[in-house]
């Protein structure tokens, strides 16, 4: 089931968080709405701000294709972590 | 009803592409990081056009292309089941995916060096670039 694999991704994401000791805010995995592409998208209130963004983005993305079963069937086509103030500076902004 | 085609065709997009390639080193070597940044993703951007024109082979895309939307072009340029199958080629299309938008246009220095290098080195590294693999289709 979709829902079921969005949930197992959340709770993934969950996991990691709290083997790194980062307190999240918001945890979101939704479907793009393009193929089987996924998008994930974390953010924490602590833990982010001495970790650089690229190297965190890496660690959940391998973390959530080691972790959560048919990681074949799904694509990760978005993932994002943040920190409150990005968060606050950055999200909702479209063209 | 008639199909309504991007006006550039593909060798135009082509040209398009080195110029855009040529001003983004040119960019990176002046230490200009948040243009270097605004370029690599419409380095992407067009890569994936390109990719999609030949996959489909054609000469003009149909208007529906002329969008930023990268899930789309990623979703149709022919390499989808490679992306899904490649894990740090899908990682490093992950990481720019978000972090990229053209509402980089408005902003200021916000780049740093080591957000270029990041970009850089998830577009164009030397064995799972993003656009390094599509490269190999235009």
């Amino acid at each position: 089931m979709k829902t079921a694999l969005l949930e197992k991704i959340r709770e993934a994401a969950a996991e990691w968080a709290r083997a790194h000791n980062i307190e999240t805010t918001l945890i979101e995995a939704k479907y793009s709405g393009v193929g089987s592409s996924v998008h994930v998208f974390v953010v924490a209130r602590r833990g982010f701000e001495n970790w650089w963004w690229s190297e965190r983005d890496r660690s959940l993305f391998r973390f959530l294709h080691a972790k959560v079963n048919g990681a074949d069937e799904f694509i990760i086509s978005s993932l994002n972590t943040m920190t409150e103030e990005e968060y606050e500076k950055y999200e909702g902004v479209e063209v | 009803m008639a199909l309504k085609l991007i006006l550039q065709d593909a060798t135009t997009l082509h040209e398009a592409y080195l110029e855009r390639k040529a001003e983004y080193e040119a960019l990176r070597a002046a230490e200009r990081w948040s243009g270097a940044v605004l370029h690599a993703g419409t380095l992407l951007e067009l890569a994936f056009k390109l990719a999609i024109s030949k996959h489909l082979g054609v000469t003009n895309l149909p208007a529906i292309f002329q969008v930023h939307d990268l899930d789309l072009l990623y979703y149709c340029c022919g390499q989808y089941s490679r992306f899904k199958s490649d894990k740090l080629l899908q990682e490093n299309f992950s990481i720019v995916h978000k972090r990229w938008s053209m509402a980089l246009r408005y902003e200021g220095a916000t780049k740093t060096q080591r957000d270029a290098e990041d970009f850089d080195q998830a577009l164009f590294d030397s064995a799972h670039g993003v656009i390094t693999f599509l490269s190999q289709y235009f």
